[in-house]
């Protein structure tokens, strides 16, 4: 079932098949994870918001809507809504102090960075382009992608107008797509 | 970028790169998204703004998923044999019924309508069926107002979900995995909304974990940030003073 595509695998999961879910797994879960893991810092939350949501595809597969788009980009988005999400919640936990035990997950150290080859070299090529953007641009990305800050949170943070934080996300995600132009894009198939 | 060619006066393109990464502001968010709405060219330029942020994905440095997070996941598919939210929605009607005339006997400014006539009490309980069928129809139908409920400290494997239907103003909380509380505690359900809390209700959890309660506070939904549960040692508290055991942003 590995050569098949997303969009049947999905198909399969709303009639229940398991092996269905498992595949989409196998196929998601690492960029799922690495990608809470940068904005939750929490391996153990990290951990639980990737459960959490192949939970919600094999409860829930109807919320994903095959005429709004690939399957991989909806995930991941639902991934990263889930992690600012929680990021945004311990935040607000914080301010209002309560006593909320902060799971202190044991972080085995599992994540050998040897083992960590991303099979899909697309996807290592997204990551080469986003490495060889000027510091200066990566910063506003990293903090408005995986910080959850508003472009406007983000002027402050940094003491810069907000026009200026708007140019330098407009031109990284320029920069981006022109140093991606023509490759294939990094999803798996989604016919 | 592409140039909008004025089918408008004012084409808000400096925003779509940020409304495509996800970083604008509310009052941002709100105009961009009524532009769009109006503007196949702005649309356009949107989605192809989004196809390049939704590569950012790939930022970050690849890293192996715990294998019991796998097993984990696998062990929660099997069905669940009763109770889960999703039997829950399909329990047939009179079920429905019986389970809100239950409830309403749990909350707390219904036990106030006790003296009134059977029939009330039986208009009640239609009015609260009607109620749940609304918003189990609306779960059906749309998905933005599903929130996931996640447990914390003595709840930690609790999980559930609040289905929100602004239109009739009620709200529906399922949970699972809730420890029964010990004799005396409660847990209390609070709707937020700054430093202000307001008790919502008590959550009954029966002997396998499982809570339903069912929300129509005065107050519009949407004007609270949060929903909370505390585990309180008297359900007679107008303020949170245990543990909390989860918390909702209604945002
Ligand atoms: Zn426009």
């Amino acid at each position: 079932m590995s050569e098949t595509s997303d969009a049947e695998l999905v198909a399969r999961v709303r009639s229940r098949d398991q092996a269905a879910l498992e595949v989409l797994y196998d196929r998601y879960a690492r960029s799922v994870y690495s990608l809470a893991l940068s904005i939750l810092h929490d391996p153990g939350a990290a951990e639980e918001v990737t459960q959490e949501l192949f939970l919600q595809v094999w409860q829930y597969p109807h919320l994903y809507d095959a005429a709004r788009g690939p399957f991989g980009p909806w995930l991941l988005r639902s991934a990263r809504n889930r992690a600012i999400d929680l990021l945004r919640r311990r935040t607000r936990e914080r301010q209002l102090s309560w006593r909320l035990e902060v799971t202190a997950h044991a972080t085995s150290d599992q994540n050998d960075p040897d083992d960590a080859v991303l099979q899909n070299e697309a996807a290592a090529r997204v990551r080469q382009a986003l490495a060889e953007l000027d510091s200066s641009l990566r910063q506003v990305i990293e903090l408005a992608y995986l910080g959850g800050l508003t472009q406007r949170e983000i002027a402050q943070r940094l003491g810069m107008p907000l026009g200026t934080v708007k140019t330098r996300v407009r031109t990284a995600l320029q920069r981006l797509a022109a140093a991606l132009a023509g490759d294939r894009e990094p999803w798996a198939d989604t016919r | 970028m592409a140039e909008c060619q004025r089918p408008f006066d004012e084409c808000p393109e400096d925003l779509l790169p940020g409304y495509a990464l996800g970083a604008l502001d509310p009052d941002e968010l709100d105009l961009v998204e009524r532009h769009l709405a109006l503007c196949a060219r702005c649309r356009a330029a949107a989605s192809e703004v989004r196809r390049t942020a939704e590569l950012l994905a790939f930022l970050p440095s690849p890293h192996l998923v715990p294998a019991r997070a796998r097993r984990k996941l696998l062990a929660r598919l099997r069905p669940v044999p009763s109770s889960s939210l999703t039997t829950w929605l399909r329990r047939p009607a009179w079920v429905l019924a019986l389970a809100a005339s239950i409830l309403a006997l749990l909350f707390g400014w219904q036990l106030a309508e006790r003296d009134r006539s059977a029939d009330q009490q039986a208009q009640q309980v239609i009015q609260a069926d009607s109620q749940r069928r609304a918003v189990v129809q609306l779960l059906a139908q749309r998905d933005g107002l599903l929130i996931r409920l996640h447990g914390n400290g003595p709840a930690r494997q609790a999980h559930g979900a609040i289905i929100l239907d602004p239109s009739s103003n009620t709200a529906l909380i399922a949970v699972e995995g809730l420890p029964r509380p010990a004799t005396g505690q409660s847990y209390v359900v609070w709707l937020v909304r700054g430093q202000e809390y307001w008790q919502a209700g008590i959550l009954p959890v029966d002997e396998h974990g499982h809570a339903e309660l069912f929300l129509s506070p005065r107050e519009s939904l949407r004007t609270f940030d949060a929903l909370a549960i505390t585990l309180e040692k008297s359900a007679q508290v107008s303020s949170p003073n245990g543990l909390p055991v989860a918390l909702a942003s209604l945002n």
